[in-house]
């Protein structure tokens, strides 16, 4: 497939960017990026693009299919990619929302500030590494049995809260809270389920991670409060997902896809864009799984949360007031809801995948003390630099069907970050600079902050957009990675 | 071993070889030193077998399927599987056995095997060949 050019891509806004419709046969739609015009100049040198284009001629498809800033290149669909199908005949598309099903972040807010816990900063990471499971073949502390496996995958996060792992405000405060009522753990393989059985509560690898940070700046007063946020304030980072059952979930479904499509006259550019009608078995199978394996990443970040508490009155004693929820929200996920499409409100399938859902104010799937300013949205930036919370504003569900970038969105391969990264210098820079790393050095050189695009850019995108409001900036202060 | 191809978020590899036999075994080996580099070509004894055996409709689906049972089967049983022994391959079946060596900890997780843009087919000198893209 060609490289696409600038030349082939229309302004319609400073922020927002149409590949026509007419641009290749077989597009359903257009294409549209969402970012400031430097940043579209970045994304214009992978093969983000094309892929984006490929997803324009997925059947059913409306509107538009969207990238945010943070986009780069994926498998099917590129990371950072949104697109909404119609409901029910419309495909539901697994390479849509990624292997990593539920893939998502979840800020906590503590008491304390960051002078408070400034010098037991060292402790409270090493602490941090030894109680939470990172990387790969280290098992969890909780080992399911089967009984107990199709609880979780059935009820999510209510499980941790059944089990005494959670509280109710845990769940106000988690998107869905924390459990999608379609979920069926009969449609989940048996290969899933030995995959996930020790893996609750652990973080995994990649860019997985266990920040610790605190308010930098507060940028919009009136949400950081009702958000509960205050400058100094030290708050807490998760980013995990559904781990291996959610990545065999996808796998064994993609897999019965690549047939099925065939059955169906579906006939897409690329395999790994495989899909069915939502409405078919496959379809109806794959999406009671999907939300089966979005329920054990629920699940796995609230024990991710547990296991944090237990390390803070490790550090900060046993009547140290227990790190809150602030917000828990999913950025690999299939979701049925109800968009205005020319004027007309329709239930649509939206996919995201690396893109995060940013409902505007008094939407009814907002926690109630969260509904006057809009869904709390949370992106982290990369290892070393800032992260942000913004809030969902007004016009988001105009933009790109409420959704939002999932991050800074990297801009170099593993391997060439690796080569222009002194992973023990960059150690030792971040250390004196006040963050403290518990992490290889190749996981270091990898996620260094100059294999990622510039956080602070892609915020502004999205603000500017119309998307969002920046309500708080986070800068870290130690980290576990996987 | 093939150098790794060049990918913004993942890693992909290229496999290949003059029989289906031979890709098969070089696509297997380049997984694992993605997993854990050095630890296959430093095995000197196989701690587990498993037998495997799969369709698929062509060898391209065949490829991306015994790929997927293999690193399934790492992350359960908790071993790489070095080597494979096929009993039977052709272009839409096989049949042999796996053996692997237990590790204590992977030094990448691999999601899984995609399949974006894998095509496997034969050159015009007889050589088969295509990418494979892991998500990492």
């Amino acid at each position: 497939m060609k490289q696409i050019q600038k030349s082939d891509i229309v302004p319609l806004t400073p922020y927002c960017w149409e590949i026509p419709e007419d641009y290749k046969p077989g597009m359903r739609v257009p294409a549209r990026i969402i970012a400031e015009e430097a940043l579209l100049d970045d994304i214009i040198g992978d093969r983000s693009l094309q892929q984006l284009v490929n997803v324009t001629t997925l059947p059913g498809i409306l509107k538009a299919a969207y990238v945010m800033p943070d986009v780069h290149e994926g498998y099917g669909f590129p990371i950072g990619g949104v697109a909404a199908t119609e409901f029910p005949d419309g495909a539901i598309s697994p390479g849509g929302i990624g292997y990593d099903i539920n893939c998502g972040v979840r800020l906590l807010k503590t008491p304390l500030t960051e002078a408070d816990i400034r010098d037991k900063a060292p402790d409270l990471v090493a602490e941090l590494f030894a109680q939470i499971p990172s990387g790969m073949g280290t098992p969890g502390n909780f080992v399911l049995k089967e009984a107990e496996m199709d609880a979780v995958l059935r009820t999510g996060s209510r499980w941790a809260l059944e089990n005494g792992y959670a509280t109710r405000a845990d769940l106000d405060y988690t998107e869905s809270n924390g459990c999608l009522p379609g979920a069926d753990p009969t449609k989940v393989s048996q290969r899933a389920r030995q995959r996930g059985k020790d893996q609750l509560g652990t973080i995994g690898s990649g860019n997985h991670f266990v920040e610790v940070g605190y308010v930098d700046r507060i940028l919009q007063p009136d949400i950081a409060r009702g958000y509960g946020l205050f400058e100094g304030q030290v708050t807490i980072l998760i980013h995990t997902g559904s781990r291996g059952l959610g990545h065999q979930v996808a796998t064994d479904y993609i897999r019965q896809m690549v047939t099925a499509m065939e059955v169906y006259g579906m006939k897409l550019p690329d395999r790994e864009l495989a899909c069915v009608p939502f409405n078919s078995r496959e379809g109806q199978d794959y999406f009671a799984a999907m939300c089966a394996a979005a329920n054990f990443a629920w699940c796995n970040r609230q024990l991710v949360t547990w296991e944090v508490r237990q390390v803070w009155k490790n550090i900060f004693g046993p009547d140290a007031i227990a790190p809150e929820v602030l917000y828990d929200v999913a950025h690999n996920i299939a979701k049925v809801e109800t968009h205005e499409i020319q004027g007309e409100a329709r239930k649509v399938v939206v996919h995201r995948k690396g893109a995060t859902r940013a409902f505007g104010p008094w939407h009814e799937e907002i926690p109630c003390s969260h509904k006057p300013f809009g869904q709390a949205v949370l992106i982290p930036g990369s290892m070393g630099t800032s992260s942000y919370v913004l809030a969902g504003a007004e016009d988001s569900a105009h933009v790109a069907f409420g959704s939002c970038c999932h991050g800074a969105g990297r801009r170099l391969s593993r391997t060439a970050a690796k080569k222009q990264v002194n992973a023990p210098v960059l150690k030792k820079e971040l250390q004196e600079a006040g963050i403290y790393l518990e992490a290889s050095y190749r996981r270091i050189a990898e996620e260094a902050p100059l294999a990622y695009k510039d956080v602070d850019a892609v915020v502004r995108s999205v603000s500017a957009a119309g998307i969002v409001t920046p309500v708080a900036q986070l800068k870290p202060l130690a980290a576990i990675k996987g | 071993m093939s150098p790794l191809l060049e990918h913004t978020s993942d890693i992909a590899i290229q496999a290949e070889g003059f029989t289906l036999e031979e890709v098969f075994s070089s696509a297997l080996r380049q997984m694992d030193e993605v997993l854990v580099p050095g630890y296959c070509l430093a095995t000197e004894h196989y701690d587990c077998q498993l037998r495997i055996q799969l369709r698929g409709e062509d060898p391209t689906v065949l490829l991306v399927d015994f790929l997927s049972e293999a690193l399934a089967l790492s992350y359960i049983q908790k071993a790489l599987f070095c080597y494979v022994y096929f009993e039977v391959i052709s272009e839409k079946e096989l049949a042999g056995r796996l053996y692997g060596r237990w590790y204590g900890k992977l030094e990448n997780e691999i999601k899984a095997v995609t399949f974006h843009e894998v095509h496997l087919r034969r050159d015009p000198s007889g050589k088969w060949g295509t990418p494979v893209l892991f998500d990492l």
